[in-house]
């Protein structure tokens, strides 16, 4: 069923980092992300929670920036290696990208409409 | 020959599971498409709302705090990391261990749930509604319920799934063919990938 690609990578329990080089750990690249996502999802806490009564609009812009980034990269990471996108089929990619952009278009324009007296938009 | 003709037998065999493998996916992942578009509604809904009434949603985060939805959020996390180590097991043979590891998502699936039924309740009480018009708090329910609880639905319906999983593979359906079990992993790696969207954009920012 799957190809040797995704049984080499998926099923041994030694992983190969930047940095940290090689590493035996058990469900290998799974856990290893796991652990990627709980620090990450730490940061995230204490980045809210750090600045947030600081004042300020660029703290603010970094805040959310630094927020969404993070999020961005949770989510890649769970895409990546748990949805498996590194090693199936390239289209599926595409499958997912094609909506993705569309509604990133929708959004960036629905931000940029005015709100008009008393709340256009409500 | 005899021989020959076998392993070509065998070759074709693995192809045309590849191929029927690959196919339920790319199903799966037209889907999830649609299921992009349906969220990214309600989630640009909210970040709308979210940039246009900054003052509102500062006074929930007040209120509500979030010790109780990082918790959760490990919760669903982790119910991911069981649900790869699930397909690991069956793909490797170990079908008790599967079993052990598809129970966990499971489980876990149904404390998100708690969790959340946890949060409304404190919502209620702060008469955070759909309709509610204070001025501390007026319009935030509509932009909140709506993507939350779609995706909490989403996760009954995963946790329901979960258990035909669990059934299946209790009888040794995906024994030979796990093909089954990675397309309800690509479900539940979707619903944690919304919520990590969810989480950030609601209760952090």
């Amino acid at each position: 069923m799957a190809d040797n690609t995704h049984e080499n990578t998926h099923h041994s329990d030694t992983v190969t980092l930047p940095l940290v080089g090689s590493i035996t750990v058990y469900g290998g690249i799974y856990t290893v992300v796991f652990g990627a996502l709980g620090v990450l999802t730490v940061l995230e806490v204490l980045v809210a929670e750090l600045f947030k009564n600081v004042g300020g609009e660029a703290t603010n812009a970094f805040r959310v920036i630094a927020l969404m980034g993070i999020a961005v990269v949770k989510a890649l990471l769970v895409v990546w290696f748990y949805m498996h996108l590194r090693t199936d089929n390239k289209f599926f990619r595409v499958v997912l990208m094609f909506p993705l952009f569309l509604v990133i278009i929708a959004v960036l324009y629905l931000i940029g409409v005015p709100v008009g007296p008393g709340g256009g938009y409500r | 020959m005899a021989e020959l003709t076998a392993h070509a037998g065998a070759h074709s065999d693995n192809a045309h599971k590849k191929l029927d493998a690959n196919n339920k996916k790319l199903a799966m992942w037209l889907y999830l498409a649609s299921e992009v578009v349906i969220f990214s509604v309600l989630i640009g809904a909210y970040a709308v709302f979210r940039f246009n009434e900054p003052e509102i949603v500062k006074n929930v985060h007040k209120e509500l705090g979030i010790a109780l939805v990082t918790v959760n959020t490990f919760i669903l996390l982790m119910s991911s990391w069981a649900m790869v180590l699930a397909l690991r097991a069956i793909e490797m043979g170990k079908r008790r261990e599967f079993m052990l590891w598809m129970s966990g998502v499971v489980g876990m699936g149904v404390v998100f749930l708690l969790g959340q039924y946890i949060e409304y309740r404190e919502l209620a009480h702060l008469a955070i509604t759909l309709d509610s018009i204070s001025p501390d708090f007026g319009g935030f329910g509509m932009r909140f319920y709506a993507p939350t609880a779609f995706h909490g639905a989403h996760v009954l319906i995963g946790v329901l799934l979960g258990l035909q999983v669990l059934w299946l593979g209790h009888k040794g359906f995906y024994d030979n063919n796990p093909i089954g079990v990675e397309a309800f992993g690509l479900y539940w790696h979707f619903v944690d990938v919304v919520w990590i969207i969810l989480f950030t954009l609601i209760y952090l920012i």
